[in-house]
């Protein structure tokens, strides 16, 4: 099995255009930019020693973990960092299901990981790295955290009267809030927890997750609902004033904010994290591990959040943040998380999945 | 500009080599085929051998057998994206035809000049990025977009533009329009013209002559545009996804999910065939009554 299927989006609608023209009807026209597919570049390229390929979620996050995490570490310790990406974990068990994956480190979302996925996984090494010193739970078998991410409500503040939307249950609300919705088309990303506490279900119920109430009370906002896939659109839906409120990641929510009226309830919000992997088989193992224990540390952890919104895992890293940004950091608001079970998702995701997308068709 | 002009024939005709002259040796007359064999093999990595794997794993994938296939006939909700994406595809090949026909006309009658003010109208749009375009439209036709605001201003709307099929077709359209209006323009401009003052001379009014002389002439220029257009809208991903609703997915995006968001290479890998399938079909059953249509013509005369 190969990436054969992987959908480059844009590539492939690219090469059908291109295709159309091949036919020689459109044969003297030269048109439509080269395609973006993936993206790769070699930085830090010191020293003959080990080389490590690390696939994170590109843009601007990868360049700021380049610029925090693995940059200083690669020119201090003279081995090469390769970059690529955009992670994709149908290609990492495509990877290590050939038996010799390109990439040693990989970022990978909520849904990819825990133990249900122990066949594309080496196991964390956790004699090389501190177990104790990071946040509880987020220190796993197969993988291990590199920052708390989140997503919240974020509302149109001008078009809310001032007026503070209570997540999650005005989300829900649209004679009180009257106007679209966005939120995240991702079976895992949240949408289910979100609507069953709206629905008045206790954090410690959520699960497993009562598919059919979750679906009724989603259906209720239907047609009010727009959904996003990219943070991008989260950002230009609730910039442009299409959606009065929205679920997105806390990141974006705060980049809209700079732009255009836009608040965050910080009252329930749902765990998101990014987490380091090591795909099964590779040849860098042990160098993979240490650069991880590197990764997680408190200095760098802390570091990132110079650039980035995202709480680090670090117990040490905590005090070593800048206050003025600790605020909009999801580790300032641990109290008011809602964790979401990756446990319970691992096991029913593709069950849930399945029933979530005939509900989005029908 | 100029070479946009000249008209660019829709067969394959253009890549035939005049026989050569005098008793060549077997090399020197089948040389000019080594000249296909770049871009053969280009096809056959990345075009014949991938679209076989997904063929292959449709029936494989996860274990061997057709249940992906049962999967896919199994729920009237998938069933309802392929006929959906086969309708949104027909409706945006009329639509094109519709706007295309009069303007491919237009551009075969005007002057030099007004020609390729024409020609770069159409043309304009396509040499943007299709990004850009999507989103613009995205931008106009939003609930907040200029269209709405704009017939806010007289008390109406907003109107449902986007996350709709109109907005779905009205994004494909503007795509595709240059597929259609191309090969219309190619043949209809290789039409002698001729012909409709000696059916005028017969007796036809002007309407008639056009109606029963250029339009069935032009008609190989209809089945061209039209194949184009309909065959390209069926892979859509792109604006269905921006100008579209969950509710209103075409095929691609459909599968786009099952693959990338839930790894099922099988299931991807059958919508696939079904959708090969089912296109082939109905080319077969069009170019069957083509066929039998221009039968019918020559006996008729």
């Amino acid at each position: 099995m190969s990436d054969t299927g992987a959908p480059g989006r844009l590539s492939r609608r690219t090469l059908f255009v291109r295709g159309g023209q091949g036919l020689g009807l459109l044969a003297a026209s030269g048109l439509l930019s080269a395609c973006g597919g993936g993206f790769s570049s070699s930085s830090n390229g010191g020293g003959g020693g080990t080389t490590l390929t690390i696939a994170s979620y590109g843009g601007d996050y990868q360049k700021f973990q380049a610029k925090a995490l693995w940059g200083p570490y690669a020119a201090k310790n003279g081995i090469t960092i390769k970059e690529d990406g955009p992670s994709d974990n149908a290609k990492i068990k495509a990877q290590a299901e050939s038996g010799n994956p390109t990439w040693d480190i990989v970022v990978v979302g909520n849904d990819f990981g825990g133990d249900a996925d122990a066949k594309w996984l080496e196991p964390i090494d956790y004699s090389v790295i501190d177990k104790a010193s990071i946040i509880e739970g987020y220190a796993q078998t197969y993988r291990i955290c590199a920052d708390v991410e989140g997503t919240v409500l974020a509302y149109r503040s001008d078009k809310t009267g001032g007026a503070a939307p209570e997540p999650w249950a005005d989300f829900f609300d649209v004679k009180k809030y009257p106007g679209k919705r966005t939120a995240w088309k991702s079976v895992g990303g949240g949408i289910f927890e979100m609507a069953l506490l709206a629905d008045g279900v206790a954090p410690a119920d959520l699960y497993p997750i009562d598919v059919d109430r979750a679906l009724k009370k989603l259906a209720t906002i239907k047609d009010q609902l727009i959904w996003w896939e990219t943070g991008a659109q989260a950002q230009q839906y609730l910039e442009s004033g299409e959606a009065v409120m929205g679920m997105v990641w806390i990141a974006r929510a705060l980049q809209s904010a700079a732009n255009a009226p836009i608040a965050i309830a910080w009252d329930s919000w749902l765990s998101q994290e990014a987490y380091w992997v090591v795909p099964k088989g590779t040849k860098n193992k042990a160098e993979a591990m240490k650069l991880i224990a590197h990764m997680t540390s408190a200095e760098p952890t802390a570091e990132l959040t110079k650039y980035l919104p995202y709480g680090p895992v670090n117990v040490g890293a905590q005090d070593k943040i800048d206050p003025s940004a600790k605020d909009n950091l999801p580790t300032t608001h641990l109290d008011t998380q809602i964790k979401v079970n990756d446990v319970w998702w691992g096991e029913n995701r593709d069950a849930v999945n399945d029933r979530f997308q005939q509900w989005l068709l029908s | 500009m100029a070479a946009l002009l000249t008209p660019v024939a829709s067969g394959g005709r253009a890549g035939a080599a005049p026989p050569p002259s005098g008793r060549p040796g077997r090399l020197a007359r089948h040389w000019p085929f080594l000249l296909i064999v770049p871009a053969l093999l280009v096809l056959l990595a990345v075009f014949v051998y991938p679209v076989a794997q997904t063929f292959v794993g449709a029936f494989t994938i996860p274990e061997p057998g057709t249940e992906n296939f049962s999967w896919f006939f199994g729920s009237p909700a998938n069933v309802a994206v392929l006929t959906r994406t086969f309708s949104t595809a027909l409706w945006a090949t009329l639509i094109c035809l519709a706007l295309a026909y009069p303007y491919a006309y237009l551009m075969t009658v005007a002057s030099p000049k007004a020609r390729a003010a024409l020609l770069l109208i159409v043309m304009l749009p396509f040499w943007t990025s299709l990004m850009v375009r999507t989103f613009a439209w995205l931008v106009l036709l939003q609930d907040t977009g200029v269209v709405n605001d704009f017939l806010g201003l007289f008390g109406l709307g907003p109107f449902g533009l986007v996350r709709s099929r109109t907005g779905v077709l009205v994004g494909m359209v503007q795509i595709l329009m240059p597929f259609m209006v191309l090969p219309l323009y190619s043949v209809m401009s290789g039409i002698d013209r001729r012909l409709l003052t000696a059916a005028q001379s017969l007796g036809a009014r002007p309407i008639v002559a056009l109606l029963r002389v250029f339009v069935p002439l032009s008609l190989p220029g209809v089945a061209a545009g039209s194949t184009m257009v309909f065959i390209t809208s069926l892979g859509f991903y792109v604006t269905p996804a921006l100008l579209g609703s969950p509710s209103e997915a075409l095929i691609s995006q459909f599968m786009y999910t099952q693959v990338s968001g839930m790894l099922k290479w099988g299931r991807g890998g059958a919508m696939a065939v079904v959708l090969f399938a089912t296109t082939l079909l109905l080319m077969g059953l069009l170019g069957l009554a083509m066929r039998a249509g221009r039968r019918t013509r020559a006996a008729v005369r």
